[in-house]
């Protein structure tokens, strides 16, 4: 098989498995049972899947400018997914859509109550 | 934190850190036009110059040193950790049975510098199965919500983890790097010592 070949095969696989991993994700943005729970499931497989699909993307066309492109794509995903993920975690935790029932523990409630122990080294300044 | 004096070393070094933003400014320019050419080079560079007089970021106190060697572990590590984090978040998708619960748990850093606080955030983040929900920039305290973790006595684990995770991003950016074996506690360092 030739290296193009070869690279064509690399590139399939990788495409089917980012798309795999949006899969679950979908899978997960349904199964889970919070806000919280569920950002994890609609931002978090993307990292994986994203790169996935860029570098199938990228063995396919296997030229340098398009992969340069890709890169960029990814770099900029891997930038905004944490602050949004953030955005709505913060969001969540602040209108109180953050139920009890799903968290088996939660030392920032703890924290904030100014009583409870939370972590023993977070309190040591 | 008090600011440090505007010497003209550390005029310069704030100078060297800005060159970066510049050069990736111009090159995510030529990478959205496709073609690479003087003329786009020349109008990137502008353009970016532009950009950074007019939209100015904060100034990143205590600016470190990059180590290529710290960078490379800090990022190798972490692509290789996306792949047992997805794959558990997947399981945790796919498994009949209860939903899965999770838990908020606080995560003292070391480090008082922004850098390497915004940078392990920021990797915490990308790693299915761990967000910040929220973070104490004063007490350097992390808020982790992290999937499928129900005990308390697991959360060490995860504590642990976070931690190393910032050893290496100090290996990859502090001006002083801590040294490879981690102290034992995780004490905060002082200023002066990162």
């Amino acid at each position: 098989m030739s290296a193009g070949g070869i690279a064509d095969a690399v590139g399939a696989a990788a495409l089917l498995g980012g798309a795999l991993l949006s899969l679950l994700a979908s899978i997960g943005l349904l199964r889970f049972p919070d806000v919280l729970s569920r950002m994890h499931a609609a931002t978090k497989p993307q990292v994986l899947g994203l790169l996935l699909v860029l570098l199938g993307v990228g063995l396919r066309l296997r030229s340098s400018i398009d992969v340069g492109t890709l890169l960029v794509v990814a770099v900029f995903q891997m930038l905004t997914t944490p602050v949004a993920a953030h955005m709505v975690g913060r969001a969540a935790y602040r209108t109180g859509n953050v139920s009890g029932d799903a968290l088996a523990f939660d030392e920032l409630t703890d924290g904030l109550a100014g009583d409870g122990p939370g972590d023993p080294s977070a309190r040591m300044r | 934190m008090t600011k440090p004096a505007r010497t003209p070393a550390r005029a310069l070094t704030e100078a060297a850190w800005q060159l970066p933003l510049l050069l990736w400014l111009v090159a995510v320019w030529m990478l959205l036009w496709g073609t690479f050419s003087i003329a786009n080079a020349v109008n990137g560079l502008i353009l970016a110059i532009l950009v950074t007089r007019l939209f100015p970021l904060p100034p990143v106190p205590h600016v470190g040193r990059l180590h290529p060697w710290g960078a490379t572990v800090l990022m190798g590590r972490f692509l290789w950790d996306l792949i047992p984090a997805t794959l558990q978040v997947a399981a945790h998708a796919l498994r009949p049975g209860p939903p899965v619960r999770s838990a908020v748990i606080a995560v003292q850093m070391r480090s008082p510098d922004d850098l390497p606080l915004t940078l392990t955030a920021e990797m915490v983040s990308l790693t299915p199965g761990s967000a910040i929900v929220e973070m104490d920039r004063e007490a350097r305290v992390l808020y982790v919500h992290v999937l499928g973790l129900s005990d308390r006595a697991d959360a060490d684990a995860v504590r642990d983890d976070i931690r190393a995770l910032e050893d290496r991003v100090l290996r990859a950016v502090a001006r002083n790097p801590p040294p490879r074996p981690a102290r034992a506690g995780h004490p905060p360092l002082a200023a002066e010592e990162i």
